[in-house]
């Protein structure tokens, strides 16, 4: 099922400040498609998922935009829609198994209950189903495991299971939230590889949050970066990385230590952060940027296209002032 | 390899748990680890989680009790010490954490923190002084002295707990995945502080690490560690350009490349499973390797010289012939 996202934005009345989190981010995600978020944290990649499931509470947060799911608006519609899509035909993986399972509960009431939720079959049906999903994900001797609580399992074991409880419902999109930060090397590919495999099964598209670039480089078909809660550029995952379009994208490739060569010193953005509850003028990365010309503080930013499949939003490689 | 210019001379360092009924023989975090550094080295030690990476590092700041082997400590064997004979020595060996978050006292102002490990009676004055210095080497402003830590970012408050373990001039650094918690931006600024600072006041550190892009920045030597021993170790540059090991190879294997282009080859481990501690006598890996040979099963494989570069050592049966 198609996902269209137009002009969302998410912010937060905090003690009187007002807190931009997401400013009118649009983007797309088709069929069977994996599509990657990056940023670094505070960038509003989570609060953008998040907001667009309707998970945010509000108050204090104030969702405004479209979401469209098929042709149901995800933002605008009644509770009791989004609750039939949620955790049915859009599921999510959080970050941290760990604090995302109920320490009190067996995984068998919590795998199935997306299934007692949604779908109206016996008990003893959907303990089935979970069983095969937990045995797809790699889990050995799901029949024994199913009846262990959390703690008895490492955080591998807890993210396919995790994994397992996304998918009992055989979504159509499932929202990865940085699903592999926790995890050692070896199992992050293990992780990244079963979720392939699982997308290609169920043909679901896949949005993946991640301040990983080499994780978008190998499994995303097509990458946002976001920055202070705007997309910065997009572009087809090849293209992002041989034809890169925005100094804040070449500034977060380069701060990446490499395997393969040694570099004497990294490169490191310079600069605070963002602050989200300072007001906006111009290009929200010019005061770190270190290819800013005085417009960049003063006009608006739009996301263009500048070849296709790849749209930025820096005037100076618009004007092709500037070549990365 | 008795040298007398070693700072720290780990030997034969074996470490197991026990308690618990199911494994009557307990649990084998470290098995007979050796390894040397000298001053102003650093060694990288790599390993997936659970491989005894950070038992290792706590035993050597002695945290821990050891089962046999020695920890030579410039000159000192720190394990038949009293605990008085023990304090003035742990000044010598601090702790960078992993969790920034849990590992500062949120009662404690920054001056506070960095200023707890600094020796005898000083004046208020000299404190600051010192703190200020530190702060600035550390890449903090030190107009903050006065603040708590849940003031700061994650990178600003692994940037204190850097500072607090420089502080008492320390002989070693043992800094447990202190990079493992943050994002790459932030990530490449503590690096990068780490690595002046190591430069600067030629810091001796154990690096503790499951990432091997961070440790090929920033370790001279590496070791790879699998269920308690090590299997690899050698200098940083000739253990990436040729890496021996089936396992050390698979860690190679499994990190996420920035490069489209650069088509990975598919994991070739038999994948990790969390029931294949093994307690058979051959390789530890060998359940997993995917170059398994029947020696493997039966033999276990001691640390022996691989290739033609100098103080590279490899523990497995196919790399003798």
């Amino acid at each position: 099922m198609h996902l269209d996202i137009k002009n969302l934005s998410a912010s937060f009345h905090l003690r009187g400040s007002k807190v931009n989190a997401v400013r009118g981010v649009s983007l797309s995600i088709a069929d069977g498609k994996t599509v990657g978020i990056v940023g670094e944290s505070g960038s509003g990649k989570t609060v953008l998922s998040l907001s667009f499931l309707r998970l945010l509470p509000t108050p204090p947060a104030v969702v405004k935009g479209n979401a469209f799911f098929g042709n149901l608006d995800l933002i605008n519609c009644s509770d009791r829609e989004i609750r039939s899509i949620r955790g049915n035909r859009i599921s999510m993986i959080f970050q941290d198994p760990l604090s995302s399972f109920n320490p009190y509960l067996r995984l068998s009431q919590q795998l199935t209950e997306p299934l007692l939720c949604h779908q109206n079959i016996s008990r003893k049906q959907a303990l089935e189903i979970s069983i095969s999903m937990l045995s797809e994900t790699g889990i050995c001797d799901p029949h024994k495991k199913i009846t262990c609580y959390p703690h008895q399992f490492s955080g591998g074991m807890l993210q396919r299971a995790m994994i397992a409880m996304a998918l009992v419902t055989k979504p159509d999109m499932l929202i990865a939230d940085e699903p592999t930060t926790a995890l050692d090397v070896t199992t992050q590919a293990q992780i990244l590889s079963l979720m392939k495999k699982l997308q290609q099964q169920y043909s679901m598209s896949i949005i993946f949050i991640t301040h990983n670039l080499g994780i978008v480089a190998g499994f995303c078909d097509f990458v946002h970066v976001m920055y202070a809660g705007m997309i910065l550029e997009s572009a087809q995952t090849r293209l992002l990385f041989k034809n890169t379009a925005h100094p804040y994208t070449k500034a977060l490739i380069r701060s990446v230590p490499s395997l393969h060569s040694s570099v004497e010193q990294l490169y490191v953005i310079g600069g605070p952060p963002y602050d989200p509850s300072q007001p906006l003028k111009g290009c929200p990365f010019a005061p770190r940027c270190e290819f800013c010309v005085p417009e960049c503080f003063n006009e608006q930013i739009e996301l263009t296209e500048i070849e296709p499949e790849h749209k930025t939003t820096c005037i100076r490689v618009k004007q092709g002032e500037l070549c990365l | 390899m008795s040298n007398t210019c070693n700072l720290l001379e780990v030997k034969n360092l074996s470490v197991s748990f026990t308690g618990n009924s199911r494994k009557k023989n307990g649990v084998k975090a470290v098995r007979d680890v050796s390894f040397t550094l000298k001053k102003g080295e650093t060694l990288g030690l790599v390993g997936e989680s659970g491989c005894g990476k950070t038992t290792l590092g706590r035993t050597i700041t002695r945290f821990q009790k050891e089962n046999s082997g020695s920890i030579n400590l410039n000159g000192i064997d720190l394990c038949h010490l009293s605990p008085s004979q023990l304090r003035p020595l742990r000044r010598q060996m601090q702790m960078i954490f992993q969790n920034p978050y849990s590992s500062l006292n949120p009662r404690m102002t920054v001056l506070e923190i960095i200023a707890e490990p600094f020796s005898g009676k000083l004046s208020r004055k000299y404190k600051i002084s010192r703190v200020t210095d530190l702060m600035v080497q550390c890449g903090l402003d030190p107009e903050m002295m006065r603040k708590f830590p849940h003031e700061f970012s994650g990178g600003q408050r692994q940037r204190i707990a850097i500072a607090r373990a420089v502080a008492a001039d320390p002989m070693l650094i043992i800094a447990d995945e202190p990079v493992s918690s943050l994002d790459v931006s932030v990530q490449a600024q503590i690096l990068n502080v780490l690595k002046s600072l190591r430069d600067t006041l030629e810091l001796t550190m154990l690096f503790i690490s499951h990432d091997l892009s961070v440790v090929r920045y920033i370790s001279q030597k590496v070791a790879v560690m699998y269920q308690g021993s090590i299997i690899e170790t050698g200098k940083t540059e000739d253990l990436f350009k040729n890496p021996c090991h089936p396992y050390t190879r698979t860690l190679l294997d499994a990190v996420p490349v920035i490069d489209p282009d650069i088509i990975k080859h598919k994991v070739k481990s038999i994948l990790r499973n969390d029931s294949d501690i093994s307690e058979a006598t051959g390789c530890p890996f060998c359940l997993r390797c995917p170059e398994v040979k029947n020696i493997c099963k039966s033999e276990f494989p001691n640390l022996r010289k691989c290739g033609i570069e100098e103080c590279h050592f490899v523990a497995c049966v196919n790399n003798d012939q």
